[in-house]
C-alpha cells in the first residue's frame, strides 16, 4: 500500500467518530448525573410535589425549614458530629499511619488488612453491633455490670456517637496518611536525624509538613464522610432526639403526614450546597496533592524506625483501637443472631437457637434479597466497573472541555446521599416514560448504585489508566491504530489487572450499599441493605442480625478474595 | 358454549372454591374469582408487618391457586406517598392499599382514590369499620402497654391513663428512662393515635410531661420499641401495636401485654381498592377475603392482628380482648373526620406542643 | 518522486504562554535522513510529534507526497494513525502485554495483511535486526538493546514513507550507541526509507544523518550537512553547539578584507561571519579546540598563552590554557611542562561573530 493511497482515504472521520463516542459518553453521564440532582433542586423551589399540576414556584419550603429550630439543630450536630470526627480519626489515623509505615511495629504484616476492615463494614451493620453489645443491655454491658456493678458508658449520647463515629473512621484517614507517608522519601528524614533530630522532632518537623497536603485532603474527606453519616445517627441519636442532616431528612417523610417532599428536598439541596464546595476542594486539594507528591519521586526502599521498648505498648494500643472498632460490634451481632432472647435477665445458653439463620433462609423476601445483593453486587458491579471504564475511557486524554466536563460531572453525586439519590431515582423512573421499565427492577437499583458511587468507581480506574504511559497508546495510533481500537488493544489490556481489583472494590462497596435502595425497594428488589434498614425498623432484631451475619460473610469473602489475589485495598 | 368449556376446564378449583364460598356470597361470584385467575395477581401496599402478614399470604394463595399476591411491606407513610407518586406519573400498579396510618388512607378515600365495593362480607362488620363502601377496617389492633415481666412489678402497672400519668411522676427513680413511646415527629401512626387520644382524653398533655420528667424515650417504629422491651432496654411501651407485642411474646415469654381499665385505643388497619388498579377482580377478591371469617380467623390464630368480626374465635380477636377487659376498646373510627389531623397547621402546631413538652 | 516527500511549512506550536515552535519549514526528500539536533527544550521532539500528529500546531502545515497531513488553512488535521508514519519513541513503548511478534505483527494486522505475509514480513524483519527466534518472547524478556531494535522494527515493518525517530539510541549505553548509530543508518537506508531523527547528540546527528536542522529556541538557527554545520557555522550558537570550542572576547577591527579580533595584548586575525562591518565593534572569536596548534614559538597567527597543567585523557593529553584571564584548551600527544607557549591559528579556522 502507497502511502498517498493509505492518506487519501483518510479524512479525519476517525478522528470525529472518537469525538462523537466522547460526547456521547458525556451527554449519558450528564442526564444519569444531573437529572436527578436537577430534580431535587427543582422540587426544593416548589411548593408541593413536583408531579402535582397545582405545584408552584416558591421559597416557601426554604423559609420553614431554614427558620426550623429542629433544623437549625440537625444542622449543628451534624457539623458537630463531622468536626468530631476529625478530631478523633486524623490523629489516630496518621499515628496509625506513622506506625504501620515507618517503623517496626510487630505484625505489620497481618494488620494491614485487619487496619481497613471498618471500610468495609456497613455502618448500619456496626451501627446494629454496637447496640446489641455495649447498648444499655448489650452483651457486654451486662456482663461488665455482673462484674463490676456497672459499666461506665452510655452508648445513647452525643458525645459517644461522635467517638463510635470518629473510631470507625480512621481507616478512611489512614489510607490517605499511609500512601502519603510512604511517598515521602526516607532521605529528607535522615538528614533530619543525621543533623541531630529525635524520632518524634523529625516526624513533627519535617515528615508532617511534607505529607500537609494529604493530612488536609484526608481532613476534608472525613468532614464529608461526617456531613453523610446516616446509619450511626439513626441508630445511636435518635432515641435521644439528636437529629443529623441526615435523620432530620429521613424524618421529614413523617412530619406533616403527608409526605413532604419540598421540605426533603430543600433539605437534600441544603446538604448538596454544603458538600459540593468541599467535593470541589477536595478535588483542587488532590490534584496539588498529588503534584507535591511527584515532585517528591519514586517511593524509596523504607528503612524503619526502631521503636525500642515501645513497640509492644503501640501494638496493644492499635489492638485496642481494633478491638472497639471491629470485635466489639462483630461479636455483639453474632451472639445476638444465635439467641431468642436477649437483655437484662435473660439467661444466654437457654436461648441458644439457629432458627433466626432458618428463617433468613426460608423467607422468600429475604432470599430474594440476599440473592439480589450478590447480583448487584457481582454482576452489577461487573457492569459498574464497565461503565465507569467506558467513561474514564472516555475523559482518557481527551483534550477538550468536553473532559472538564466529565471530570466536574463525576464529581456531583458524591454531594448526593444514597438516600436522596434513591428518591430522586424513583421520581426519575416514574416520571420519565421511557425510563419506567426501570422502577421496580433490579437494573434501577444498579442503575443508582452506579450513579451513587460514581466518583469512587472513576477514582479506582483513573488510578488505573494512570498507570498506563502515553507513549504506549501513542505507538498504537502511530502505528496506525484508531483512538478506539488503541483502547481496545491497548489500554484495556494493560489495566486488565487494575479493572479486576476495581470490580471487587465496587463488589464490596454494592454489598455493603443501605440507603440508596431505601425508596426503591419493591417485593422482587429487595437487597440487604435495605432490608436490615426495614426489619430493623419493625423491631425484627432476630433477623437483622442474621441478615448482618450474611451480609458479613459476603464483605469477608470479597475481601478474602482480593487478599488472595493481591488486590491492593487503597490507593 | 364457551362458558361451559371454560367451567370444565377451571372444574376443578372452581368447585374448591365455591365450595367455600359462603351462601351470602352473591350466586355470580365465581365471575370474579374466574377474572382474578385470569388477572394472576393482586398487588397490595401495606404496612403490616412481614412475619405477621406472610401467614395471610398463604392462605389466600392456597384458596385461590392462580391468584398470587405481591405484598410489598412499606412504612404507612410510604404505603400513601409512593401511591400518590404513581397515581401522579399514571402508573396504575397497585390494587390494594392496606395500612394501619388510618388518617392518610382517610384521605386518599376523601380525596377519590378509592374504589366503591359492597363487600359480600359487608354485614359482619361494624358500623364504625367501613366507610361508603369505599374503606373498611380490618383488624381492631388495640395500642397497649407492652412491659418486660424480669422489669418492672407488675404492681407498678397502671390501672388507669390517669394512673400512668401519676405512676411516672411518683415513681421516677424506678420508671426514669425506662418508658418509651412513639416518637410523633417521625410517626405517622404514633401521631395518629396521640391526635387522636388528645380529643379523647383531658389528660393526655399531662401525661406528655410526666414522660419527660421520667426521661422516657421516643422511637418511630412499634416494632423497634418492643424489641427494647423485650431486651429490657426500657421496662415499660405505651401505646404500642398489639400484633408486634403478642408475636414477640411468642418467642419471648417475659414480654407482658397490659391494658388500662379506664380505656384501651384500637387502631384498625383500613383495606381500599384502589379505583384504577390493574387487577380489580383479584382485588375484590383478596378484600373479601380478609373480611371473610376464614381470612379472620387465619388474623386471629396465625397472624396476630386482631380480628374484628365478632363471630370468629381465638386469642386475638375484638371480642376475646373485650371478653379479658370488658367493653374498653375505644377504636378510631373508619371516617374522613379522622383526617382533621392531617391539617398542616394543626399537625405543626400539635407536633411542636408535643416536642417543647416531652423533649 | 523527485519533488520532495516531507514539506514542513511555518509551523507554529505553543503549550500555554510559552510558545515552542515558531514558525519552522522544512522539507524532506525521499531516502534522505535528516536529524533535528538541539538542546531539551529547544522544540525538537515538539516538531516531531507534530509531523506525527500527536500535538497539534496552531498554525503552518504539513504534507507529504502532495497529501495534506495538516493545513492550518483548510482545517484538515488528520489524526495519528492515518498518517501512515512510523515512529520510534525514546522509551521504545513497547506494549507488555504482547509477545515481541506481536508488537512487531500490530501495524501490519492493522493494515489487513494477510496472516501469511504477516508472519513472513514479521520474520524477515525480525532477522534483519538480529532477533530471529526471538518472536515469541514478552519485551521485559529481552535485553535494552534488543527492545530498541524491536521498536524499530515495529515503526518499519509496514514500510512507513516517513520513518520518525525520538532520541532512539539515549536509553542505550555508550558503546552499544556507536554501534547502533552506524547500524540504524544502514537499516534505514536498507529499507529505502526517509527518516527524521530527534537527537541532542552532535556526533549522533551527523554521524546517523544526511542532514542536520539545528534548532535553537523553536527556530531553525542553521541547516545543512554535517559538515556544513561543523565546518560552517552561520552563527555563534551554531557554533558554540557543535564540536569543542576555545572563544575569546574583544574588539574587531575590518582591514583589507582581513577581521582581526583584539583584545588585551593579544591578537588574531579571522574570518568574520554574520553581519558585516566596517566600524569597530565587540565581537567573539571561536575556533575549534582540535585546530588549535600549540607550539613554543609565535607563529603568523598566534596568541601567547600560560599552560597551566596537562591532564591525561588515554588518546591524548588536554592542556589548560589561561590568556588574560581566560581560560582556552588545546590537545596533544605529550606532556607540557608549565610555561608560555603559543597558539597558531590559520585565519580561516577562526570565526569571528559579531555580538
Amino acid at each position: 500500500m502507497t502511502s498517498a493511497g493509505y492518506i487519501r482515504n483518510a479524512l479525519s472521520l476517525t478522528n470525529r467518530r472518537s469525538v462523537m463516542l466522547r460526547l456521547m459518553v458525556l451527554a449519558v453521564l450528564a442526564f444519569a448525573v444531573v437529572s436527578p440532582v436537577g430534580l431535587i433542586i427543582l422540587q426544593s423551589f416548589l411548593d408541593r410535589p413536583f408531579y402535582q399540576d397545582a405545584s408552584e414556584l416558591s421559597v416557601a419550603s426554604y423559609t420553614y425549614v431554614l427558620t426550623d429550630p429542629s433544623f437549625l439543630d440537625a444542622l449543628v450536630s451534624s457539623f458537630l458530629l463531622a468536626t468530631g470526627m476529625v478530631v478523633i480519626a486524623i490523629p489516630m489515623g496518621l499515628a496509625l499511619a506513622f506506625l504501620m509505615t515507618r517503623t517496626n511495629l510487630p505484625g505489620r504484616r497481618w494488620l494491614q488488612p485487619l487496619i481497613l476492615l471498618p471500610l468495609f463494614i456497613s455502618p448500619l451493620v456496626l451501627g446494629f453491633g454496637y447496640i446489641v453489645s455495649i447498648g444499655p443491655v448489650g452483651f457486654i454491658t451486662l456482663w461488665t455490670k455482673s462484674l463490676f456493678g456497672g459499666a461506665p458508658w452510655n452508648l445513647y449520647s452525643f458525645p459517644t456517637l461522635v467517638i463510635v463515629a470518629g473510631l470507625t473512621h480512621v481507616p478512611h484517614a489512614y489510607i490517605y496518611l499511609a500512601s502519603a507517608l510512604s511517598r515521602v522519601n526516607p532521605d529528607v528524614e535522615e538528614a533530619a536525624r543525621v543533623s541531630g533530630g529525635g524520632v518524634l522532632h523529625t516526624a513533627l518537623t519535617v515528615s508532617l509538613p511534607l505529607i500537609r497536603p494529604a493530612l488536609v485532603f484526608a481532613s476534608m474527606l472525613i468532614f464529608l464522610l461526617g456531613l453523610e453519616q446516616f446509619g450511626l445517627p439513626l441508630m445511636l441519636g435518635d432515641p435521644i432526639g439528636i437529629s443529623t442532616l441526615t435523620t432530620y431528612l429521613y424524618k421529614l417523610t413523617n412530619l406533616l403526614g403527608t409526605p413532604s417532599y419540598n421540605l426533603m428536598a430543600v433539605v437534600a439541596t441544603v446538604i448538596i450546597a454544603t458538600t459540593l464546595p468541599l467535593v470541589f476542594l477536595q478535588r483542587w486539594l488532590l490534584r496539588d496533592a498529588e503534584r507535591f507528591v511527584t515532585l517528591r519521586g519514586k517511593g524509596t526502599a523504607q528503612r524503619p524506625i526502631s521503636l525500642g521498648r515501645y513497640r509492644w505498648p503501640a501494638l496493644a494500643v492499635i489492638l485496642l483501637w481494633l478491638s472497639t472498632t471491629v470485635l466489639v460490634p462483630l461479636l455483639g451481632i453474632m451472639l445476638r443472631s444465635i439467641v431468642t432472647a436477649w437483655g437484662e435477665g435473660a439467661a444466654f445458653f437457654a436461648n441458644v437457637t439457629v432458627d433466626h439463620f432458618r428463617q433468613v433462609l426460608t423467607a422468600p423476601n429475604l432470599i430474594r434479597g440476599i440473592r439480589n445483593t450478590l447480583l448487584v453486587a457481582i454482576v452489577g458491579g461487573a457492569c459498574s466497573v464497565a461503565v465507569y471504564t467506558c467513561v474514564a475511557m472516555a475523559r482518557h486524554r481527551w483534550r477538550h472541555a468536553g473532559a472538564q466536563a466529565i471530570d466536574y460531572l463525576v464529581m456531583l453525586p458524591r454531594a448526593l446521599p444514597g438516600l436522596i439519590a434513591g428518591l430522586a431515582f424513583l421520581w426519575l423512573f416514574l416520571f420519565i416514560q421511557p425510563l419506567s421499565p426501570l422502577r421496580g427492577s433490579m437494573i434501577g437499583i444498579w442503575l443508582a448504585y452506579t450513579v451513587v458511587w460514581l466518583a469512587y468507581g472513576m477514582r479506582i480506574i483513573s488510578s488505573a489508566l494512570g498507570q498506563v504511559a502515553p507513549e504506549l497508546e501513542e505507538a498504537g495510533r502511530v502505528t496506525g491504530a484508531s483512538v478506539w481500537r488503541v483502547g481496545r488493544d491497548v489500554t484495556l489490556p494493560l489495566i486488565r489487572s487494575g479493572l479486576i481489583a476495581s470490580w471487587l472494590l465496587i463488589f464490596l462497596t454494592f454489598v455493603r450499599e443501605y440507603s440508596t435502595a431505601v425508596y426503591l425497594m419493591t417485593p422482587n428488589t429487595e437487597v440487604i441493605g435495605s432490608l436490615l434498614v426495614s426489619l430493623w425498623n419493625n423491631g425484627q432484631l432476630d433477623l437483622v442480625a442474621a441478615l448482618c451475619i450474611v451480609n458479613l460473610i459476603m464483605v469477608f469473602s470479597g475481601l478474602m478474595i482480593a487478599l488472595r489475589l493481591g488486590v491492593r485495598l487503597h490507593d | 358454549m364457551r362458558l361451559v368449556f371454560a367451567g370444565i376446564c377451571l372444574g376443578a378449583s372452581v368447585a374448591t372454591a365455591y365450595a367455600q364460598m359462603p351462601s351470602n356470597y352473591p350466586m355470580d361470584y365465581n365471575e370474579i374469582v374466574n377474572a382474578a385467575k385470569d388477572e394472576g395477581k393482586v398487588v397490595i401496599f401495606t404496612s403490616a408487618n412481614g412475619p405477621n402478614s406472610k401467614f395471610i399470604v398463604q392462605d389466600f394463595e392456597a384458596l385461590y391457586p392462580g391468584v398470587s399476591i405481591e405484598l410489598n411491606n412499606l412504612s404507612a407513610t410510604e404505603v400513601y406517598s409512593r401511591f400518590l407518586s404513581q397515581e401522579a406519573a399514571s402508573a396504575h400498579e397497585v390494587d390494594i392499599l392496606w395500612s394501619n396510618a388510618m388518617d392518610l388512607q382517610m384521605k386518599l378515600v376523601s380525596d377519590g382514590y378509592a374504589m366503591s365495593y359492597t363487600s359480600p362480607e359487608n354485614a359482619a362488620l361494624p358500623d364504625w369499620a367501613k366507610y361508603q363502601n369505599q374503606a373498611y377496617g380490618t383488624t381492631l389492633d388495640p395500642a397497649v402497654l407492652v412491659y418486660n415481666k424480669r422489669l418492672i412489678d407488675t404492681a407498678l402497672l397502671p390501672k388507669t391513663h390517669d394512673d400512668l400519668v401519676r405512676t411516672l411522676g411518683d415513681n421516677a427513680n424506678k420508671l426514669t428512662g425506662k418508658l418509651t413511646t412513639y416518637d410523633l415527629e417521625a410517626s405517622g401512626a404514633g401521631y395518629n393515635l396521640a391526635y387522636f387520644e388528645s380529643k379523647k382524653w383531658p389528660g393526655y398533655w399531662d401525661l406528655i410531661s410526666a414522660q419527660a420528667t421520667a426521661k422516657s424515650q421516643y422511637y418511630q417504629a412499634g416494632g423497634t420499641m418492643v424489641e427494647k422491651v423485650a431486651a429490657g432496654e426500657y421496662a415499660l411501651g405505651f401505646n404500642l401495636p398489639y400484633p408486634y407485642a403478642k408475636l414477640r411474646q411468642r418467642t419471648d415469654p417475659n414480654v407482658g401485654i397490659h391494658y388500662t381499665s379506664d380505656y384501651v385505643l384500637a387502631i384498625s388497619r383500613i383495606a381500599l381498592i384502589v379505583k384504577d388498579g390493574p387487577h380489580p377482580n383479584a382485588a375484590k377478591l383478596f378484600l373479601d377475603y380478609i373480611l371473610s371469617k376464614r381470612g379472620q380467623d387465619i388474623m386471629a390464630n396465625k397472624a396476630d392482628f386482631v380480628a374484628i368480626r365478632t363471630d370468629v374465635a381465638g386469642e386475638s380477636t375484638a371480642a376475646q380482648i373485650e371478653k379479658e377487659i370488658g367493653d374498653r376498646l375505644a377504636p378510631i373510627p373508619v371516617d374522613v373526620s379522622i383526617t382533621e389531623g392531617l391539617d398542616p397547621i394543626k399537625r405543626r402546631d400539635f407536633i411542636a406542643r408535643w416536642k417543647r413538652i416531652a423533649r | 518522486m523527485t519533488e520532495d516527500h516531507l514539506v514542513v511549512t511555518d509551523i507554529h506550536k505553543s503549550l500555554g504562554a510559552l510558545a515552542v515552535l515558531k514558525g519552522i519549514s522544512f522539507t524532506l526528500k525521499p531516502g534522505e535522513i535528516v536529524s533535528l539536533l538541539g538542546h531539551s527544550g529547544s522544540g525538537k521532539t515538539t516538531l516531531l510529534r507534530a509531523v506525527a500528529g500527536l500535538e497539534t500546531p496552531e498554525l503552518g502545515s504539513i504534507t507529504m507526497g502532495g497529501e495534506s497531513l495538516l493545513d492550518s488553512n483548510t482545517g484538515i488535521n488528520l489524526p495519528p494513525e492515518r498518517r501512515g508514519l512510523g515512529l520510534v519513541f525514546q522509551s521504545y513503548a513497547l506494549w507488555p502485554h504482547r509477545t515481541v511478534f506481536d508488537n512487531i505483527a500490530y501495524g501490519l494486522a492493522l493494515r489487513k495483511t494477510p496472516q501469511h505475509q504477516i508472519k513472513a514480513r514479521v520474520e524477515e524483519v525480525l532477522a534483519k535486526i538480529g532477533l530471529a527466534g526471538l518472536g515469541t518472547r514478552y519485551p521485559h524478556q529481552i535485553s535494552g538493546g534488543q527492545q530498541q531494535r524491536v521498536a524499530l522494527a515495529r515503526a518499519i515493518v509496514y514500510r512507513p514513507p516517513v520513518l520518525l525517530l525520538d532520541e532512539p539510541l539515549s536509553n542505550l549505553d555508550a558503546k552499544l550507541r556507536e554501534e547502533a548509530r552506524i547500524w540504524l543508518r544502514e537499516l534505514i537506508q536498507q529499507f529505502n526509507l526517509s527518516a527524521l531523527y530527534v537527537t541532542h547528540d552532535q556526533v549522533e546527528a551527523m554521524a546517523v544523518s544526511d542532514r542536520i536542522l539545528f534548532l535553537r529556541n523553536g527556530t531553525i538557527q542553521q541547516q545543512g550537512t554535517p559538515e556544513d554545520i561543523y565546518l560552517q557555522p552561520t552563527s555563534a550558537v551554531s557554533a558554540e553547539f557543535m564540536g569543542v570550542n576555545n572563544i575569546l572576547s574583544g574588539e574587531v577591527i575590518i582591514k583589507d578584507g582581513t577581521a582581526v579580533l583584539t583584545g588585551a595584548g593579544w591578537r588574531l586575525a579571522g574570518q568574520l561571519r554574520g553581519a558585516s562591518t566596517d566600524q569597530t565593534i565587540t565581537a567573539k572569536g571561536f575556533f575549534r579546540v582540535e585546530r588549535s596548534r600549540l607550539c613554543s614559538k609565535e607563529g603568523s597567527n598566534s596568541i601567547e598563552v600560560d599552560v597551566l597543567r596537562s591532564v591525561f585523557l588515554g588518546e591524548r593529553y588536554e592542556y589548560v590554557l589561561r590568556l588574560a584571564g581566560v581560560s582556552l584548551r588545546a590537545w596533544g600527544v605529550k606532556r607540557l611542562d608549565p610555561g608560555r607557549y603559543w597558539i597558531d591559528m590559520r585565519p580561516e579556522d577562526v570565526w569571528i561573530f559579531p555580538d
